[in-house]
């Protein structure tokens, strides 16, 4: 999705046309969005959604509040790999998941603002505190972690427009803002996962475990480094050019340590609730917790452990693909699935499901334009200015 | 090249701890004993819905309404932005409930919120908009809400309810202000402080103990509650849940508890490894890289 400065390469003008068309589709989207959320504030919540009192929370928190923020979990896995763990040589990758964290924050406030009864009270927490409450949490991790993502993106601006004394002085304080960031993001991560915690007596055992904050956690740094993968490859499959294989390949390495930690700590914990059993139901929650673990977790964890897999593009593409459709199966299945039982029943209603769409091309669209305008790809891989270190360089060429 | 002075590192764990909140104290159980609370007597219960109209009026909420043959009647059903109480029946159907031994085997059940004594729904809402008073309501405060719902999900009781085609949508529930008491014909509920209450329940069973079962619904479910129930048949019937004597937040309070541990913790060990880096430091790296 990322790196797109490359306006000379002839693969780039031969597929113009089918990106304009696609990106006038998105904005179709987006404005049909913009009209239903009209909508969804002069009727109310009840007249665009199927909510109801026994299933106060759909899609709009499932998918673009739980999602959105998982799959910006690349911003802090890859900050922090790289400037507190020192693997100095996945830089490049930094850049375009920061921008990516902050789309996807920025995406589900947007969501947010949509599901709130009184959106226009959204500042609350700000002044009215509830520390014993999850939510009062999230909520302040929301506009922490937006706003230190958003310091974090600041340079690439400065950048652009050449202001080398306001680079120099971010310089300085940017360690406090990473550190801060991968704090405040492993907090927030897994408060999402808090947040279900006080709901054992709605959700599914399969899922309800007091455990749901680590495996939250857990999960978001795996789907960190998926959607780092799955955006470096298709932004080399859009625009035509190559992150290193080799680094994109070296990188997948920690997935499948973090997802034989996640199964067994999931195995683990439903072995001690005395839930293990239920894997042996004929029931939906039972199949769609099957396929989240098989399809997420399972499949690419063994695959990525052979470089066969891991070096070659399209396999490591899949697998990639894999963990973050696993990880958005769990998300959808703790929120909405796993309550269904204990509801009288939900399914999204198209305005819903329209909206989210909308939200989600929105973002593609600014991700888009960003990427023709910022300076997010490293200059070794996007063109010949010849900016990025000698390091780097030898990478792109290996 | 540039490693983290201490200054910084003390910046860091300040900037990342303002948010921290502190761990709970659980308030025992019998703090509340001279709080207000209702009885409801489910065998003397005539299912008259006296109480529901009164509640009506109190609350200023509309009928409910319903249509059997073409004739309109305010029918409350379930709990609902409308009917903030609601009288029940349970029969059992097929498979009548078990009963006291002198009882009959049905029964109306007047829900309501419980007014717990440890409320899920005051420690899931972020901004304090619903609150346990000293006296025993838990009452809601519209003017801060923010209508996350995040109360309605995390109730075991399911009694929140939301004015989904509101603009400005409201949650609804009981604020315990009594109107039902007065409206009672026959005596089904009466109110006064906790400890008082769940004596006479204990009394009422003592003396009756064919009529009873021999629990009082409330004293302990979920850390005790302010509305307590005396029935015939077992309340599950109803879906009311079989809660154990803690309250039922008591899972969330100690991750709570451990964030500014997490917190200060986690930032000290990452200011610390970025300091070991002895390499030249990434984020310069990073930023300088554009620069002509
Ligand atoms: S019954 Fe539900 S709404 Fe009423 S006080 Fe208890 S937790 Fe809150
Ligand atoms: S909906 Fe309102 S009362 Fe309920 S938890 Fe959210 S802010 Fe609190
Ligand atoms: S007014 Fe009393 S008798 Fe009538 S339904 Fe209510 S509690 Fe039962």
């Amino acid at each position: 999705m990322s790196v797109g400065a490359i306006q000379g390469l002839p693969s780039t003008e031969r597929r113009r046309p089918r990106v304009s068309n696609v990106r006038l589709a998105m904005s179709g989207l987006v404005v049909i969005a913009f009209g239903l959320a009209g909508y969804r504030f002069w009727g109310g919540l009840g007249a665009a959604t199927n909510l109801t009192d026994s299933m106060p929370w759909g899609l709009w928190i499932g998918f673009d509040m739980l999602c959105g923020i998982a799959l910006a979990a690349g911003g802090f896995v890859l900050a922090g790999a790289v400037h507190i763990f020192g693997l100095r040589r996945y830089e490049p990758f930094v850049r375009p998941a920061i921008v990516t964290a902050l789309l996807g924050y920025l995406l589900a406030i947007i969501g947010l603002l949509m599901d709130l009864g009184r959106p226009w009270a959204i500042w609350h927490p700000l002044i009215m505190w509830q520390p014993h409450s999850v939510m009062f949490e999230v909520a302040w991790c929301v506009m922490l972690y937006t706003t230190v993502l958003f310091l974090e993106f600041l340079p690439i601006v400065f950048e652009r427009f050449g202001l080398t004394g306001a680079l120099r002085v971010m310089r300085r304080v940017m360690i406090v803002f990473i550190v801060a960031g991968i704090v405040l993001s492993t907090v927030h991560q897994s408060s999402l996962g808090s947040l279900f915690v006080m709901m054992e007596h709605r959700l599914h055992p399969l899922w309800f475990t007091p455990l749901l904050p680590l495996l939250f956690l857990m999960s978001s740094l795996a789907v960190g480094v998926a959607m780092v993968i799955f955006e470096a490859i298709l932004s080399g499959m859009i625009f035509g050019h190559r992150f290193p294989m080799r680094l994109l390949g070296d990188l997948a390495r920690a997935l499948p340590l973090i997802l034989s930690l996640y199964v067994g700590l999931r195995l683990m914990d439903l072995n001690g609730r005395g839930e293990l059993h239920r894997l042996l139901d004929n029931s939906l929650e039972t199949w769609a917790f099957i396929l989240e673990m098989v399809v997420g977790v399972l499949l690419p964890g063994v695959l990525l452990l052979s470089p066969e897999v891991r070096y070659n593009r399209l396999r490591l593409f899949g697998c990639s693909i894999m963990v973050i459709v696993g990880v958005v199966m769990n998300r959808l299945n703790v929120s909405l699935l796993g309550l269904l039982a204990s509801s009288s029943g939900y399914l999204p209603r198209w305005i819903e499901i329209l909206v989210s769409g909308g939200v989600v091309a929105g973002g593609l669209l600014v991700l888009s334009v960003m990427n023709h305008h910022l300076p997010i790809v490293p200059a070794a891989l996007a063109d010949s200015r010849g900016a990025g270190s000698a390091h780097m360089k030898a990478e792109a060429q290996s | 090249m540039h490693p983290l002075s201490r200054r910084e590192l003390l910046a860091v764990v300040g900037a990342a701890a303002l948010p921290v909140p502190a761990a709970r104290a659980q308030l025992p159980a019998s703090v509340y004993d001279e709080a207000y609370a209702i009885l409801y007597d489910a065998t003397r219960c005539i299912g008259c819905r006296a109480c529901a109209r009164r509640c009506r009026r109190v609350k200023a909420t509309l009928p409910d309404v319903g249509e059997i043959d073409g004739i309109r009647f305010d029918q409350p059903r379930d709990l609902s932005h409308r009917n903030l109480t609601v009288i029940q029946l349970c029969d059992g159907g097929p498979a009548p409930p078990p009963s006291a031994p002198g009882a009959r085997r049905w029964s109306f059940l007047k829900r309501n919120c419980m007014h717990c004594n440890a409320p899920a729904c005051v420690s899931a809402c972020p901004v304090a908009a619903l609150r346990k008073t000293d006296r025993g309501p838990v009452v809601y405060y519209e003017e801060r809400c923010i209508g996350c719902r995040y109360c309605m999900l995390a109730c075991p009781y399911n009694v929140p309810r939301y004015e989904w085609l509101d603009r400005a949508p409201r949650v609804r529930k009981c604020d315990l202000n009594g109107g039902c008491v007065q409206a009672c014909p026959v005596g089904a509920l009466v109110d006064g402080t906790r400890k008082g209450l769940i004596a006479e329940a204990h009394r009422r069973i003592e003396r009756e103990p064919r009529r009873y079962l021999d629990h009082v619904y409330g004293e302990f479910e979920g850390g005790g509650t302010s509305y307590l129930i005396l029935s015939a048949i077992p309340l599950e019937r109803f879906g009311l849940p079989r809660l154990p004597p803690t309250a039922p937040g008591s899972y969330a309070e100690p991750i709570l508890g451990a964030v500014p541990g997490w917190v200060a913790g986690l930032a000290l060990f990452l200011g610390a490894l970025h300091r070991l880096q002895k390499r030249p430091s990434g984020v310069e790296g990073a930023v300088r890289e554009g620069e002509p």
